[in-house]
C-alpha cells in the first residue's frame, strides 16, 4: 500500500494536546466517531504514528507514553 | 567523533540496525530514563535531548517489529542520524557501563533489555556510513 509522508510544524501546546488525545481516546470512542472498523483502525494507526514520530524527535512526553505502551513495557 | 571526512557542512550518517523486540524495548526504556536518572546528570540539556532523540529515532524505525515475538531475525533497517543524534548516541554507547544500566532498569529484565540494545547500538555505530 502506498504511504504518505507528511511534515508538520506544531506549537508545543498543539503537540501536547494531540499526544494527550492519542493517549486518552479509546477504541470504542474512535469506533463511534468513524464510519467503519477499518477507518477506526486507520485512525488509531495514524495517532500511534504521530506519537512515535514525536518520540523520535526527543519529546519527553511522547517517549514516556511509548515507554508505557503495554506492547513495549517490560513485564516480568 | 562526528568529523566528516568529506567536509560536508551538514553531514548525515546512516547506521544500520537490526533489533529484536527486547532491544527495541531497551532503547525506549533508556530514552525514558534520560531525564529521570542521576546517571545522565553530567550531560547538558542539549546533549540529553540528542540522546533521547537518537534513541527514540532508532526505536521508531524498528517500530513494526516491536511487539512481534515471532520475528526471529528482524531485518536490517537504515537510520539517518544528524551530527547531534550521532554525538549523543556515541556518548551513551561508549560511556554507559553494566553497573549504570543495572541501576537504570526498573527490574532485571529491563536492565537486560537496555544492555542488549546498547550492544547492538555500539556495533551499528562502529559501522556507521557517511552520507552527504
Amino acid at each position: 500500500m502506498p504511504r504518505m509522508q507528511v511534515l508538520v510544524e506544531l506549537e508545543p501546546d498543539a503537540a501536547r494536546a494531540l499526544l494527550k488525545l492519542s493517549d486518552r481516546i479509546g477504541w470504542a470512542q474512535l469506533r463511534g466517531l468513524l464510519d467503519s472498523e477499518i477507518e477506526a483502525r486507520a485512525a488509531r494507526s495514524a495517532l500511534d504514528e504521530f506519537k512515535w514520530s514525536l518520540a523520535a524527535s526527543g519529546h519527553e512526553g511522547a517517549i514516556a507514553s511509548v515507554a508505557n505502551d503495554p506492547v513495549n513495557a517490560s513485564t516480568g | 567523533m562526528t568529523n566528516d571526512p568529506n567536509g560536508s557542512a551538514h553531514p548525515i550518517r546512516t547506521i544500520v540496525v537490526a533489533m529484536d523486540p527486547t532491544e527495541i524495548r531497551g532503547l525506549i526504556a533508556l530514552a525514558d530514563q534520560v531525564d529521570h536518572s542521576g546517571v545522565f546528570d553530567h550531560l547538558s540539556l542539549d546533549q540529553r535531548d540528542a540522546v533521547k532523540g537518537g534513541l527514540s529515532k532508532i526505536a521508531a524505525r524498528m517500530k513494526p517489529y516491536r511487539g512481534d515475538q515471532s520475528v526471529k531475525e528482524p531485518p536490517e533497517v537504515s537510520v539517518h542520524l544528524s551530527p547531534d543524534d550521532l554525538a549523543g548516541l556515541t556518548l551513551v554507547a561508549r560511556s554507559l557501563g553494566i553497573n549504570d544500566l543495572a541501576a537504570l532498569g526498573a527490574n532485571e529484565r529491563e536492565s537486560a533489555d537496555m544492555m542488549a540494545a546498547i550492544d547492538e547500538l555500539k556495533s551499528a555505530l562502529d559501522d556507521a556510513v557517511w552520507l552527504n
